[in-house]
Formats: C-alpha cells, sequence, structure tokens
C-alpha cells in the first residue's frame, strides 16, 4: 500500500485539488483522506472534459469513479456545506458523491452559531480583520480547545435529544461572547444578519434535522473503517488543506488558521490505519507567490494579476486573492518546516509565458540588519536575508515577530526569462531540490513528470523528456 | 485555500428559514405525491451505466398502514435512507433501489406509492421524504400488498433480469395478510390498468417470482401470529421474522448476501455485516433471522444442510 501525503507550501491556493485529481488518476488510488482544515477549503479540479469543481469538504478525488473520501478527526466538519457541496457536484454529474464519503465520528462540528459568532468577531476587528473564510471552523476549533468537554462531534448528531440541549446552551454562551463585543461591532446589515442567528426562533431544531442528515445517510463512522478501507486500498492520497505558511505554529501569527497544515496529522493518521504503507510525501509549490486576505505578502505585486487565472476569486469574507513573484525565503522556509520531500510538484507554470515577462526573489533586502539574529538562518556577505528560521518551539510570540520582520523587509527582485525551462532551473537551483512534477493547466492531462526526475518511479505512466517541455504534454 | 460558499449558501438558507436541499421538506406529505402515484405508470426501470455496468434490482416495500404503529416511520425515516450504504459496505454490485409504500385499498388515500430505482442513497432519501405515511388501513386484517406484487411483476424492467436472466429482489415489510383475490377493479383505480379478471394472491405471486425473489419480512415477534402462516404458504422459507424492526437493513442486506452466494458461511455473513455497522449487541438476533435462509441455502453454519 503506498500513501500520497500532500502539503501546500504556501498559504494555499497552489493547485492541491489538482494535484489529488492527477494522483489519484495515476496512481489508482481509491480512498482520499483528508487530514486538516475543515470546510473553508476551495480546492479546484477541472476534469478532461471541462466540469469544474470547486471541492471544500469532499476528496477533490471524486470526479474519478468509485473514489471514496474519508474525513478524518482532524477535519472540521459544516454539515449543512456538505450537502449543498454534494448538490453542487449532483448538478456536474456526479451523483453518488455522499456515498462515497465517510466521516469521523469524532471530527468537530461546526454549528450556525459558531459560524455567526466567527463572522461577528472579525467585524468588530474592523481595519485589523485576519481574513476568516466566514465559514466558522476557527471558532469552532478555538471553542473546542478551551472547553474540550462541551465540543461538539459527529458523533453527536446520533442523539438528537441528549444534543439538543447542549446546543442550547453553546447558543447562550455564544450569544453572551457576542455581547461582549457587541460595541465594537459597526451596526450594519452584516452584523444583523449573523446576530439574528441567535434570535431566530426554531432555527436550532432546523439545523439539528438537517445536520442529522448526515448520520440517516449513514456517513459517520468510527476511524475503523478507515482501516478496512485501506487494508484493501493499493493507494490511497493524503488531501492537505490551506498551506505550510498558514499553520497554526509554523505560520506568520495571527495571519494563520486552526490546523496543522503540515505533514504531522497526515502521518499521524498513516501510523494508525495503514502502519505498514509506503509514504511518500509530496509537496505543491505555485510557480509566483498567492496568498487571499490579509497578511505578509512581501512580494505583492498588481502586475501578474491579468495573466493568472484564478478560480478562487474574492470572497465575501476572506477578502481579494493578492499576487506576488516568487518569493525562494518564504518557500525555503515551508521546505526546512515539512522536512525532505519524495516529489516536488510547480503549478501554473503556464502564467510566466503569458505574462511575457518573470521576476523571481532569492533574498530579502535588510542594509541596517534591522532583523534579529534568531529570526534569521541565513544571511549573504551581502546582508541580504536568504533564509528565516524555521521555528523549533510552538512559539506565537516568536512567529508574531516573523510577521513584523517580513512586513518591513524589502525583496531583492531578478528578471528571468519567462520560459518553463528557466523557471524550473531557478526554481531547483534556488530551493537545492528538484520540480518532480509539472503543471501548466487545471486539468490533470496538465500535469506531467520530468522525465529527469529521481521521483518518476513513484508516478507511473508518462513523463515528459528534457527536450520535450516546451511541447504539449504527452496525452496520458 | 479558502473557500466558503457552499457553507456560506447553507448559512443564509438555514437564516431564511428554508431547508437546504429542496429534498428535505421533510415528511410533510399529505396524500400521495404526484411522482409516487403508481397511476398510468408503464414501467419503473431499472437500467445498467458506465458507472454501475451490474445493476441489480432491489425493491423494497413498506407497510404504512396504521397497524405497524410507529414502525413505518422508524423504518423510513431512520433505518432504510441508510440501506444502500449497508448494501454497498456489504459489496453487493450496483444495487439499485426501488422504495414502495403499502396501504389499503379499501380504506386508504394512498394505496400503494412507488418510487423510482435509485443507485444513490440521497435520491433514495427523496422518495422515502416525499412518501406519504398514511397509517390507515382496516380493521380486516388484511392489506393490499397483492396489490404491490402485482405492480412490481408487471410494471417493473429490470436489466439484470433482462441481459442476465438474474431476477431482483424483493423485501416487503408487514404484519397482516395480503387479500385473496386481486379485485380488477382496485387494480384499475389504482394503476389504470384494465383487467379481465380478478387475479388470486397466488398467481399474482407467481407471476412477481419469474422476475423477483420476493422475501416477506415481519418487523417483530408479537406480529408474527397475525400473518406469517399465510406468507409461508406463499412464499415458503422467504418469510424472515425479526427480533426488532431496527434491524431491517442487517436483515435484508443477510438475506441478500446469503441468496447472492456472496458470502461462504454464516461467519462470513456475520463479519462482513458488523463490518458494514452493525451494532455488535444484534448480531445474535440478526442471525438467528437469517438462519432459515442460510439453511435452505446450505451455507455452512445455517444449521442442517440440504446437501448435506
Amino acid at each position: 500500500m503506498r500513501a500520497f501525503l500532500l502539503v501546500d507550501l504556501g498559504f494555499g491556493d497552489a493547485g492541491k485539488g489538482l494535484l489529488t485529481d492527477f494522483l489519484v488518476r495515476r496512481t489508482s488510488a481509491k480512498v482520499v483522506v483528508r487530514y486538516n482544515g475543515g470546510a473553508q477549503a476551495g480546492h479546484n479540479v477541472v476534469t478532461p472534459d471541462g466540469r469544474h469543481h470547486t471541492f471544500a469538504q469532499l476528496g477533490s478525488g471524486t470526479f474519478v469513479e468509485g473514489v471514496r473520501t474519508f474525513l478524518s478527526r482532524h477535519v472540521v466538519v459544516h454539515p449543512t456545506a456538505l450537502l449543498a457541496e454534494a448538490a453542487a457536484l449532483r448538478a456536474q454529474g456526479v451523483g453518488d458523491a455522499l456515498d462515497r464519503a465517510r466521516l469521523s465520528e469524532d471530527a468537530l462540528v461546526i454549528t450556525p452559531f459558531h459560524q455567526a459568532a466567527g463572522r461577528l468577531r472579525e467585524l468588530a476587528r474592523g481595519a485589523e480583520r485576519h481574513g476568516t473564510c466566514g465559514v466558522g471552523v476557527g471558532e469552532t476549533v478555538k471553542d473546542a480547545l478551551e472547553r474540550p468537554e462541551e465540543a461538539i462531534r459527529a458523533g453527536d448528531l446520533r442523539d438528537l435529544s441528549r444534543l439538543r440541549p447542549r446546543l442550547r446552551r453553546l447558543r447562550e454562551r455564544k450569544e453572551e461572547e457576542i455581547e461582549t463585543l457587541a460595541r465594537s461591532i459597526q451596526p450594519g446589515a452584516a452584523a444583523a444578519r449573523e446576530l439574528a442567528v441567535f434570535s431566530h426562533e426554531g432555527l436550532l431544531d432546523r439545523w439539528l434535522a438537517e445536520a442529522a442528515r448526515l448520520v440517516t445517510l449513514g456517513l459517520v463512522v468510527s476511524d475503523s473503517t478507515l482501516t478496512a478501507w485501506l487494508a484493501e486500498a493499493g493507494a490511497v492520497i493524503f488531501e492537505g488543506a490551506q498551506g505550510v505558511l498558514l499553520d497554526e505554529w509554523a505560520g506568520f501569527h495571527p495571519y494563520t488558521t486552526w490546523s496543522r497544515c503540515t505533514f504531522e496529522n497526515a502521518l499521524e493518521i498513516v501510523t494508525e490505519a495503514a502502519p505498514g504503507a509506503e509514504v511518500q510525501r509530496i509537496g505543491v509549490l505555485r510557480a509566483h507567490a498567492v496568498r487571499h486576505g490579509p497578511g505578509p505578502l512581501p512580494t505583492e505585486t498588481e502586475e501578474l494579476r491579468p495573466a493568472v487565472r484564478e478560480h478562487n476569486g474574492c470572497g465575501e469574507w476572506q477578502g481579494a486573492v493578492r499576487y506576488g513573484w516568487f518569493d525562494a525565503v518564504l518557500a525555503r522556509y515551508a521546505l526546512d518546516i515539512v522536512g525532505p520531500l519524495d516529489a516536488l510538484a510547480l503549478t501554473h507554470l503556464d502564467v510566466p509565458s503569458r505574462l511575457g515577462s518573470w521576476r523571481i526573489c532569492a533574498g530579502y533586502d535588510d542594509p541596517m540588519e534591522l532583523a534579529a539574529s534568531d529570526l534569521v538562518a541565513e544571511r549573504t556577505s551581502g546582508g541580504l536575508i536568504t533564509r528565516l528560521a524555521a521555528p523549533s518551539d510552538r512559539c506565537l510570540a516568536l512567529q508574531e515577530r516573523l510577521t513584523e520582520l517580513l512586513r518591513r523587509v524589502r525583496p531583492v527582485l531578478e528578471d528571468i526569462d519567462p520560459t518553463e525551462p528557466e523557471v524550473v532551473r531557478q526554481t531547483e537551483q534556488m530551493l537545492g531540490c528538484s520540480v518532480d512534477l509539472i503543471c501548466r493547466g487545471p486539468r490533470a492531462v496538465d500535469v506531467a513528470c520530468r522525465f529527469s526526475s529521481p521521483a518518476r518511479r513513484i508516478f507511473p505512466g508518462g513523463v515528459i523528456s528534457e527536450g520535450d517541455e516546451h511541447q504539449a504534454l504527452r496525452c496520458q | 485555500m479558502g473557500y466558503g460558499n457552499y457553507s456560506s449558501d447553507a448559512h443564509e438558507a438555514l437564516l431564511r428559514g428554508r431547508q437546504v436541499l429542496p429534498t428535505q421538506q421533510v415528511f410533510q406529505q399529505r396524500t400521495t405525491h404526484p411522482l409516487m402515484d403508481p397511476k398510468g405508470v408503464r414501467l419503473r426501470e431499472s437500467r445498467d451505466s458506465a458507472e454501475h455496468p451490474q445493476s441489480l434490482g432491489i425493491a423494497f416495500a413498506l407497510d404504512v398502514t396504521g397497524s405497524m404503529g410507529s414502525i413505518p416511520e422508524l423504518l423510513a425515516r431512520q433505518q432504510l435512507p441508510h440501506f444502500m450504504k449497508v448494501l454497498m459496505d456489504c459489496k453487493v454490485p450496483d444495487p439499485q433501489l426501488l422504495f414502495v409504500a403499502v396501504g389499503d385499498a379499501t380504506s386508504d388515500h394512498s394505496p400503494l406509492q412507488v418510487g423510482q430505482f435509485e443507485s444513490t442513497a440521497e435520491l433514495m432519501d427523496q422518495w422515502l421524504t416525499w412518501c406519504h405515511l398514511e397509517g390507515g388501513g382496516g380493521g380486516s386484517g388484511e392489506e393490499s400488498y397483492e396489490l404491490a406484487l402485482y405492480f412490481l411483476a408487471l410494471h417493473t424492467e429490470m436489466d439484470c433480469w433482462v441481459k442476465r436472466q438474474k431476477r431482483g429482489y424483493l423485501f416487503m415489510t408487514g404484519d397482516e395478510k395480503p387479500y385473496p383475490i386481486l379485485s380488477r377493479h382496485v387494480v384499475e383505480a389504482v394503476t389504470g390498468d384494465r383487467l379481465d379478471d380478478d387475479l388470486k394472491v397466488g398467481e399474482v405471486v407467481a407471476e412477481l417470482q419469474k422476475t423477483f425473489v420476493p422475501f416477506f419480512v415481519i418487523p417483530d415477534h408479537d406480529r408474527r401470529r397475525r400473518c406469517e402462516r399465510t406468507w409461508r404458504d406463499l412464499l415458503g422459507d422467504h418469510v424472515l421474522c425479526m427480533d426488532d424492526p431496527a434491524d431491517v437493513c442487517f436483515v435484508t442486506a443477510g438475506a441478500l448476501l446469503l441468496s447472492e452466494g456472496l458470502v461462504a458461511d454464516v461467519r462470513e455473513l456475520e463479519a462482513t455485516l458488523l463490518a458494514s455497522g452493525m451494532p455488535k449487541e444484534r448480531r445474535s438476533a440478526v442471525v438467528r433471522t437469517l438462519q432459515p435462509i442460510a439453511k435452505a441455502q446450505g451455507v455452512k453454519g445455517g444449521g442442517w444442510s440440504l446437501w448435506r
């Protein structure tokens, strides 16, 4: 059994949906496991015949017949959104997505009260917003950490008579918490709408009835289900959500997510459910920097926007998508955090030639040496910061200082040839590791393994030779 | 990353007080849903597809009359929605489920309600949701089961039979006897078919058995005496007496596994059902219910075997 662990080496949006779909098709994996994040994921897949779906909770391999999704206990589940996503997929011709999905009874459940409270908290932050997705993941995780005994998990949906009073208490508590915020919330339609969640009679019972459908449809199971699935699967894909640079401990506080975005959770699940599995760690990196919402993005530029084709535009809550030139310092930092990879995928390689010019950042200028030495791991003789210190402990104060540093530094940009071989070569040189998978578009057929790649043996099927790299990819 | 659309839509919908999915007008049907009315229906079809190349038609007919008490509610609302999951977990290849609700033609508004063959739990659930749980029925000790049998015999077409000469399955849950004679007037009133003569229930069963393997499932022991004898005369071994109506998914899935030869012995049957979610404490009751079928199939561990 082979387990492919997929991690995003940026702030998300690198192409985990595409890579998951590619890996499922290439390795004939029958199972996709979600191991972090939650209902806020937005993983885009375009099928060979042009159908598109943004996967949030269902695994990005779902377009492929018979491929199942397991939402592990590390995933924060939004029951009604899951039903809505299945309905959206049905409109794309996939009618049995829910039949092929199961979720761990231990997964945390987002209630409408968490969702509304999270949104109100963001409204109260005003200009200091963190860039929430408005889904309620953060609020739900925070609650579970502070009051583990009150946390609602998927298994609790089995017994509504016991859950109802707990949900009522939760509603009261959240309402009290919100009242203390009330003064800082700008009155307006958005706030009024979220406040109505608490006063809306009947909403609680209606939500319960809908959420419990996950149980009546047989989706809520114990973790032993995954063990049974993996026992007969030849390969499994662990689809990561978000990105290493948003990791709750290694990301740039406070612009982070409430989840681990490294291989950690995935490895834990593999050890439990398929201890003998051969693990392949795969990192996904975009050919240029990208992030949604506020937070540091040192190489930010508007020049890329016309050349990029984006599926995830401006979220109602999250804020607009932002672009930057390839940032080797951040990529090195992410690689240092996740450790050695078995394969690295570089996506959006169609952008440089479309733009007609390309720039990359190998280091940050810090002439006055303002950066404290504990934040910097490597500096050139000219004072250029080329490597940030990867945190060894869980220390948010340190991460907050990194955030500050990233706001102050000036990236040093270098012009390079806007061709794919040159972009790949420069990337390899700057990161000191090989680029194994090349992605030139949104579909699995736009992805190929390079002939020169040592990782070739783990992706059976078509490869692309050095000489071929300018040509269209071979049909797989 | 960072995508809030499905959850925003769901959140909005909840606030506006409407349900997320149109299928969730949870059980408010007061008459026969127009899509479930058998009148004028020519055929309900179970077809192979690229996704389901080996389709197997399985009809589940539920007695929804008053004598069944709260059982129709329990089955239609809580148990049957995950029947499809149980079948898939049991590795029954490509099941297609048809839901049928049975009432009483002499006294009910909805004597027969028929869904469509479906391959997904969600679509199957939609028919369960639309079904009108009338809770009627007469005091005669009979319900119009034979009308449902008639409909299935004459108004279904299944690729498993047409292409592979493999019969589909019917599981009918109830606690009373069928009417001994199916009146042609009832048939015309409910389905629109014009018959020359009334039909005997035995004739209807014989016709049905050409394309279906029928089972009658009695929900609990208290209800056996009302009907078991009559059904055994009609169906022989294929009468299952459950210990608890909540076992229905596992009992029917088990009967299917045994009949299809998908398990080698009772031990494997047990293991398969446990792996598909049967609670441990229900194991012995479910196996006890299935023992006669195992025995009739000559399966090891099924007690005295016909082949020995």
